[in-house]
């Protein structure tokens, strides 16, 4: 189940999230019906999948806006367990496109930078 | 590990602060994709990505031949720091129409992480996400087509 106050993924039988210390009521089935809301709104995190989407790397981008777009309609269903889960995995896949798209430009600028200053140390300027 | 070789715990007077807490903090993660942002935006205003050389190329667009929703964003974002706004715009539509909600986005959460505050959240169906994958799916579909109107839509 998930902590209802910060969305820590935590076993069945524990009394209190080990997160942020939240107590946790120990539900009888895990289905849409007996959840408890969320204390806060559970992100949707679409921005980031929008985000890394159009800059970063696409299959994964495309995975992340799916997930986020999964959240709304299933905390207006009740199922916040689901939404959190559809939540989590939405921020995951963001950013396993933004490190598709950070490394190699990362190390484009560094073969760069150094080809830069490798070149200069063979001019006169 | 004898006993005198740990730290003291830290409600103990004396013991030195337990510094680790700040680099797992929610602060230095947004600190860190803040200065990477800065480093980009700064790459892109100083290095128009269209001269070849400056950026390394999308890979889907170098397998395929195909433009991906992304494609030309990069260069957009270049005219866009310098002004030029339909230029920037007729690079990537859909990139430059999506700044100000990934801005007002991209705000909050930076706002949230030093301050604890984000901005009000706005107020949308819940069909919004749905709604963004099909219009980002057409797009990258659309602006492959290679006739007018459509070829608007490519870099």
């Amino acid at each position: 189940m998930f902590c209802p106050k910060c969305g820590q993924e935590l076993p069945d039988d524990v009394a209190r999230c080990y997160s942020c210390g939240e107590p946790v009521e120990h539900l009888q089935a895990t289905g849409p019906v007996q959840q408890r809301p969320p204390l806060t709104p559970i992100p949707s995190n679409l921005v980031w999948a929008i985000l890394t989407t159009l800059f970063c790397c696409l299959p994964f981008g495309i995975v992340a806006i799916v997930y986020a777009a999964q959240v709304d309609g299933k905390t207006a269903s009740g199922d916040y367990a689901g939404a959190r889960e559809a939540s989590n995995k939405a921020r995951t896949w963001s950013f396993v496109a933004f490190l598709c798209g950070l490394i190699p430009m990362i190390i484009y600028i560094i073969l760069i930078v150094i080809g830069v200053l490798a070149g200069a140390a063979d001019h006169n300027f | 590990m004898a006993p005198a070789d740990r730290p003291p715990p830290p409600d103990v007077p004396g013991s030195p602060p337990d510094r680790s807490g700040f680099f797992r903090s929610r602060a230095f993660r947004a600190s860190l994709l803040l200065a990477g942002g800065l480093v980009f935006i700064a790459w892109v205003y100083f290095r128009d990505p269209a001269e070849p050389g400056n950026m390394p190329s999308c890979p889907f667009n170098l397998v395929t031949g195909l433009y991906c929703p992304g494609c030309g964003s990069a260069r957009a974002l270049h005219q866009l720091l310098h002004g030029r706004l339909l230029e920037g715009f007729a690079l990537n539509p859909l990139m430059v129409l999506s700044i100000p909600f990934v801005a007002y986005g991209l705000a909050s959460y930076f706002l949230k992480s030093f301050t604890g505050r984000g901005l009000p959240v706005i107020p949308s169906p819940w069909w919004t996400g749905w709604a963004v994958l099909g219009i980002v799916v057409a797009y990258w579909i659309l602006r492959n087509v290679p006739f007018f109107p459509f070829t608007l839509l490519a870099p």
